[in-house]
């Protein structure tokens, strides 16, 4: 992990597909609630498969960055 | 010394040379300065970008604090941008990439200009080594160009980027423009 930022929600989801496949509804909020998809042949992933993305994301940073 | 005033406005027609204190200007001045339209795009979130060319389809109106625009605004649609007059217009064009992996390579940004609101070229380019260095291969680029919009629904400009890999994740955002687009109409075509 060479990511220079801890990775955020809109980190994980962009690690989930290549191109700009999803935006947020409110850029003041980007919370999974507020997730639009913009490529029809992607579909909005769970709330629980963002969460588990994120976590492994963050914990492959924080063991990199310690 | 006898100070003698004159009246500018009243003894003198046509253009003042520069020498003599004028601007050689006919005309051309505009109450608030000559830049009628001014506006700012950034790409809405980030992203990893897809190997190959790809064009930017995912836009809005910048939203940093303090921002600002003149006058009508660019309009967009998947991507396209249409300008809101005729005129030439400063296009700058800038991104911010980073490599996630030590595998990232040449990557570029490029800025295309279609005549008939159908066939693009390319008319600028930013090349990126972006292969990592053993931290975060992070880059910024800008790219510029100045195009004649003679006709606003034939002239039109859209973005990409074509990336060797999909090792590269696009910065995106609203809080800092980090890859944004800006549109100044700098006068009449």
């Amino acid at each position: 992990m060479v990511l220079s930022f801890r990775p955020n929600i809109e980190y994980a989801l962009a690690c989930m597909h290549d191109g700009q496949w999803f935006t947020f509804s409110d850029p003041d909020n980007k919370t999974y609630e507020n997730i639009i998809i913009l490529d029809d042949t992607k579909s909005k992933p769970t709330e629980e498969e963002v969460n588990t993305k994120l976590t492994e994301l963050q914990t492959a940073w924080d063991n990199a960055n310690d | 010394m006898a100070l003698i005033k004159l009246n500018v406005a009243r003894a003198l027609t046509g253009a003042t040379p520069v020498a003599n204190g004028g601007t050689a200007l006919t005309s051309g001045f505009v109450n608030g300065g000559s830049v009628t339209v001014a506006d700012m795009w950034q790409v809405t979130s980030g992203f990893v970008c897809t190997t190959g060319t790809n064009y930017f389809t995912a836009w809005s109106h910048t939203t940093t604090r303090g921002k600002g625009y003149l006058a009508s605004t660019m309009s967009e649609s998947s991507g396209v941008f249409t300008f809101p007059s005729t005129g030439i217009y400063l296009v700058q064009f800038m991104m911010g990439t980073e490599a996630q992996t030590s595998n990232a390579d040449n990557f570029f940004g490029r800025m295309y200009v279609t005549l008939d609101d159908s066939s693009y070229e390319a008319v600028s380019a930013g090349l990126f080594g972006q292969t990592s260095e053993g931290n975060s291969g992070m880059r910024s680029k800008t790219i510029h160009a100045l195009v004649d919009v003679t006709d606003t629904s034939q002239v039109k400009v859209k973005f990409a980027y074509d990336s060797a890999s999909n090792a590269v994740y696009m910065h995106g955002g609203h809080l800092q423009n980090e890859t944004a687009a800006s549109f100044i109409r700098m006068g009449d075509t």
